[in-house]
């Protein structure tokens, strides 16, 4: 495979790589690893959540409030 | 030359908007394509965009992207998250799109296509895109804050009260409203109301395997959902031609009416992981699909559009639901065009996890296009079948006749052919019994859709499929807002409740949560019971009824966006958010006043009693149905008492701002910007840094 075809593949890979990540992102797949990464980063005193801790919590708050329109 | 070809490639657009729109508002002909929609609403969003939110950007927000946002300064990680602006579009434009403009446009397509295509395309670029835009700048310069909380701190704490007492009676008439669409969506159909049905299993099995199986896998959970649901619509096939099973799901009216308050009642009860939630991630993943495809087919099929561009019902005697082009066209169609609802959804989530001032223009604004455009896709799919068709699909018994032969001759005899034949063979191509007197628009919206995918897949072998998948997404949609609502609507009852007794408001507290979830299904239960037994099948009265509440609350926030505009001192651009209120108090106090004191029975509240109990004296109604008639009465005399009650909200609320704008203008009183300090983003000086 010559020079450009490399780079042209590599940049479709990238590509899709943002899609997949923008999709999981949307979902709510990728909450708890953010949500992990703030933790580490603000280092809280309040213990980090387990995954389930976590999901549970973003759920009572997310439907706790109006989330949907008519 | 870069700049002189992007100004040509602008030029060509707005030509191009124009001559579209000019084909649409002007051709008299038989059919036109649907691609002139298409191209009209596209080229329009692109120069509203490119030009009005540019302008209100710059000149009046004068967003700042070295200012931190919220999600920056208090990012937690819970609430306030920074998030890519893609991502984020997704979710604010998931939140904002609801049954609405797809129920709205479909409906009000009995004056035409052209009125409710204007106003769709009109609406969002100058009022709809314009509140949701402002509300959201306003929110993230103040921490969040919402909708109810900023009225109060900007106009009055009466206008903070009126805000809140908004929110609860839309909530109120919108779930009885949307609960009455599907209820007349699967009234007597058992393939539908099976395959709905299934999808409450399917929810709980999600429910179970996002709880203890795989903790927040969202995506894999929905592939799963998505796969189960699509194998249901296809059962329901089998369920329908079954004799044994057939009759268990054909079901009436107030059957469905009652199944569904008694869904609602559980999915506020339940633990929110169990049901509520997943129903909601399948919702989110087939709207999204369904959306797309009919985009795509639209695209694909380039249908014909065959309802006229004015049709003779602009004088208010429509059979779908009565009242004139004006204001009953504007009320009807509020998502697509203006919704109050998706204020609280701009001061509500999204400006927490914006991460830059400046995405709030593609996020704010333009989300609310890509609604409208929605709403136009639903219009073209409403006026591709036959006029007489979607008359037939619409029209109540009361106003057509009871009988297939008696319906198409008083359609036909409207100018708009159709026969009985035609309308059983149409009836049998989508799996149904009949497909007349099914008010609402979701069948008939199903019904143009299933045709224009059936063209694009499958042909007519596949038509029952795409109708009953169309059903199903309609109805689902629905139940996602139905059961969030009743969940919202408990919390708010129970906050109301705290106020008399403070344990009320304890959210863990059995039975605050049994009373609180019961009121509110009470409270909208016994709109959708009303539009339920309705001669005039419920839509004529109830849609009205939301479309002026909707409204109500987009002149809460369009007045709360006037008095924070005033306080930044942009004075000389204050028309941006006053003349959209201006023309939602024209045509919602129009409204009020006409649905209660209209002399047509068909329009006013009041006048319908009247005529009730007219007929009563005389009379005429036989004693077994005496005590029907006397809960009309009633139910008319309620619903103008509520109309009234909206009327008075919204005078009450201008008379509130023009205290404050005349204080204002007269240099009474200093203004006051309310906004959280400036910190610089540090994001910013990372990047340079780097």
């Amino acid at each position: 495979m010559d020079e450009q075809s490399t780079q042209l593949l590599r940049r479709w890979r990238r590509a899709l790589l943002r899609i997949w990540l923008g999709i999981r992102e949307w979902c709510g797949d990728a909450a708890y690893e953010r949500y992990a990464r703030s933790h580490a980063k603000h280092s809280c005193e309040s213990a980090l959540l387990t995954p389930e801790e976590f999901y549970l919590e973003q759920l009572q708050k997310h439907y706790s409030r109006l989330s949907r329109c008519c | 030359m870069k700049k002189l070809l992007a100004t040509g490639a602008w030029i060509a657009v707005a030509i191009g908007g124009a001559i579209a729109l000019g084909e649409i508002a002007l051709y008299r002909g038989e059919a036109i394509s649907a691609t002139w929609f298409v191209v009209a609403a596209a080229c329009c969003y692109l120069v509203a965009y490119r030009l009005y939110s540019a302008f209100i950007s710059a000149k009046i927000l004068a967003l700042d992207d070295s200012r931190a946002t919220p999600a920056e300064r208090l990012d937690d990680g819970r609430d306030f998250v920074p998030t890519n602006k893609w991502v984020l579009f997704g979710h604010h434009f998931a939140a904002i799109a609801g049954p609405g403009p797809l129920v709205g446009p479909t409906l009000a397509a009995q004056f035409g296509y052209l009125p409710g295509t204007l106003w769709l395309i009109a609406g969002c670029a100058f009022a709809g895109c314009v509140q949701d835009f402002i509300i959201l700048f306003c929110s993230i310069r103040r921490d969040g804050k919402t909708l109810g909380e900023m009225a109060r701190d900007e106009v009055s704490k009466r206008g903070g009260f009126i805000a809140q007492l908004a929110v609860l009676a839309i909530m109120v008439i919108l779930l009885g409203v949307v609960a009455l669409v599907i209820v007349n969506a699967l009234k007597s159909s058992p393939w539908a109301t099976f395959t709905l049905a299934m999808t409450i299993p399917i929810a709980l099995l999600l429910g179970v395997y996002l709880r203890y199986f795989r903790p927040g896998r969202v995506l894999e959970a929905s592939c799963i959902g998505v796969a189960l649901v699509m194998f249901v619509v296809v059962a329901g096939q089998w369920v329908a031609e079954s004799p044994a099973w057939a009759h268990v799901f054909t079901l009436g009216g107030v059957t469905l009416a009652f199944l569904l308050m008694a869904y609602g009642f559980a999915a506020s009860a339940l633990p929110v992981w169990l049901l509520l939630a997943p129903r909601d991630y399948l919702s989110a993943f087939i709207k999204a699909g369904a959306i797309f495809s009919l985009a795509a087919g639209i695209l694909i099929v380039r249908p014909e559009v065959h309802m006229p561009a004015l049709t003779k019902f602009v004088d208010g005697t429509g059979p779908v639901f009565a009242g004139k082009i004006f204001p009953f066209c504007f009320i009807t169609i509020a998502c697509g065009a203006i919704s109050g609802f998706h204020s609280l959804i701009s001061s509500g989530t999204t400006p927490k996890m914006i991460q830059r001032e400046g995405h709030a223009r593609f996020i704010g604004y333009g989300a609310m296009l890509l609604e409208s455009f929605v709403g136009v896709m639903a219009m073209v799919a409403a006026c591709a079948m036959p006029p007489g068709v979607y008359f037939a699909i619409n029209s109540p018994p009361a106003v057509v006749g009871a009988t297939p032969e008696i319906a198409t001759a008083t359609i036909s005899s409207w100018g708009y052919a159709v026969d009985a034949p035609a309308m059983a063979n149409l009836a049998q191509a989508v799996g149904e019994q009949t497909l007349f007197n099914r008010t609402g628009g979701a069948p008939s919206l199903a019904v143009g859709m299933a045709q224009i995918f059936s063209s694009t897949i499958g042909g007519d072998r596949l038509m029952s499929i795409w109708y009953h998948f169309a059903i199903m997404f309609e109805a689902l949609f629905i139940l996602t807002v139905l059961d969030a609502g009743t969940r919202v609507g408990r919390f708010m009852v129970q906050e109301l409740g705290s106020r008399a007794w403070k344990p009320f408001a304890r959210t863990g507290w059995m039975p605050g949560v049994l009373i609180s979830s019961a009121l509110i299904v009470g409270a909208w239960g016994y709109f959708l019971y009303q539009g339920v037994v309705d001669p005039l099948g419920g839509i004529n009265s109830l849609w009205p009824l939301f479309g002026i509440s909707n409204q109500l609350l987009a002149a809460v926030a369009l007045v709360v966006a006037t008095t924070i505009l005033m306080n930044m001192g942009k004075l000389r651009w204050i028309w941006v958010t006053l003349a959209p209120m201006a023309w939602l108090v024209i045509i919602t106090m129009t409204a009020s006043w006409q649905k209660i004191f209209d002399a047509n029975p068909r329009i006013g509240f009041l006048s319908a009693a009247h005529a009730m109990a007219a007929q009563i004296a005389a009379g005429k109604i036989p004693s077994a149905k005496l005590a029907d008639t006397q809960r009309l009465i009633f139910n008319q005399r309620l619903d103008a008492a509520v109309t009234a009650v909206l009327a008075v909200m919204i005078l009450v609320l201008l008379v509130e701002a023009l205290i404050q704008w005349t204080a204002l203008l007269s240099k009474k009183r200093e203004p006051v910007l309310r906004e959280s300090p400036y910190v610089a983003t540090k994001w910013i000086a990372e990047a340079e840094g780097d």
